[in-house]
């Protein structure tokens, strides 16, 4: 092998080895990018539940403030407010079995309409609802809900500000987080606000959770409940279901 | 300056606009223009469009622009070095592709634009890390 082969062999295996090494340091600095992003990011890092909320909804339509099939035999509504502790505590017990015995299979289409009076000091509750309703003109209203609720804090006190906001919808798969600020003030929310609440009012509530439950595209009832259990929901629901009901 | 220097450069500029635009587009606060309907802005206003605190579109602006320095620098020093931060900018660029297509759910075409030339850049950076000669010459 002439010296000039041998020169370019030596150099080819030393830029190899090195080429090793800046591989190595570079798979390095990508993975403590990584783990310093916490596999998501930083200022919404502390928000609880993202990944559970966004599979939970995967794969079901959702329009508006309604979730499921529109067209299913059943409608639940349901009237909450997102600073509400019972509600929480029905979105983490019964509602997640409710979603996958009748909603995934297409038979209740459940609506969702919020109300703003509970811990509504200094418009707490209306900003979460309000900002629940832009949500909503993405199609992504149930997962904030969902996602706001796990990250729900004392009702008495006023947390829901913008930044706050932010973090939960900045985990809402696919939302555009900056046009739903925008939405926030506009008629349409307003007037939607106004709708659910006159709605609450007119079916003869008092408090929230409550619900109304029917045919679809017929006359709701208010459906009693006594306790926070799935029999409660799943026994009405299924004498509507009911073949001849 | 040889051909694949000029190569890298040039991608490495246009990599920098593409950055510069969405660091603009970050800190000024308006939309960024978008072929798609809102993936952008989105993807722009998404919890990863930072790392740590730093806008994304800031630490691409920093990768091109050492990228472009570096190929000022001689000798293999300076050719591993470009060859580290291609690299590490194409790592770094398969995972917030990951995260568009599998976390956010939307597509920002200027990201994508951006992966594509991190990747080309990497795959130079390593070509001309294995062929330049000492002196300059490529092999």
């Amino acid at each position: 092998m002439s010296a000039r082969n041998e020169e370019l062999v030596a150099r080819r295996n030393r830029r190899l080895r090195l080429l090793g090494i800046v591989l190595g340091a570079a798979v390095l600095l990508v993975l403590i990018a990584i783990a310093v992003s916490g596999g998501s990011g930083s200022s919404s890092r502390n928000v609880r539940g993202a990944s559970l909320v966004n599979a939970r909804f995967r794969g079901i339509p959702q329009t508006g403030i309604t979730l499921g099939n529109p067209n299913a035999p059943v409608t639940l509504v349901e009237f909450a407010d997102l600073k509400c502790p019972v509600c929480r505590d029905y979105t983490t017990s019964v509602f997640p079995q409710l979603v996958d015995r009748y909603v995934r299979t297409g038979k209740v289409r459940m609506v969702l309409q919020l109300q703003h009076f509970v811990g509504n000091q200094n418009g707490d509750s209306e900003r979460a609802a309000r900002m629940g309703l832009a949500v909503a003109q993405q199609n992504r209203l149930w997962q904030f809900a969902d996602l706001f609720y796990l990250n729900q804090r004392d009702e008495t006190r006023t947390y829901v500000t913008d930044p706050f906001l932010r973090r939960i919808a900045a985990r809402v798969h696919g939302l555009n987080v900056n046009r739903a600020f925008a939405a926030r003030n506009q008629p349409t929310v307003t007037q939607a606000l106004h709708d659910a609440s006159d709605q609450f009012k007119a079916a003869g509530f008092r408090a929230t959770p409550s619900f109304a439950v029917g045919k679809s595209g017929g006359t709701l009832t208010p459906l009693d409940y006594t306790s926070l259990s799935l029999s409660q929901f799943a026994g009405p629901i299924d004498k509507l279901l009911a073949p001849g009901s | 300056m040889k051909r694949l220097d000029i190569g890298i450069g040039l991608l490495a500029l246009i990599g920098l606009g593409i950055a510069a635009y969405l660091a603009y587009i970050h800190y000024a606060g308006v939309k960024p223009l978008c072929l798609a309907s809102g993936g952008c802005e989105t993807v722009q206003t998404s919890h990863w469009s930072k790392l740590a605190g730093v806008p994304v579109a800031v630490l691409g602006l920093v990768g091109y622009a050492a990228i472009l320095a570096l190929l000022l620098v001689p000798g293999e020093t300076g050719l591993a070095a470009t060859a580290f931060v291609a690299l590490a900018g194409f790592g770094f660029s398969l995972y917030l592709t990951w995260a568009e297509l599998f976390r956010i759910h939307a597509i920002c075409q200027w990201c994508v634009a951006s992966a594509v030339l991190m990747t080309l850049l990497a795959a130079l950076s390593v070509f001309r890390l294995l062929t330049t000669e000492e002196r300059g010459a490529y092999a």
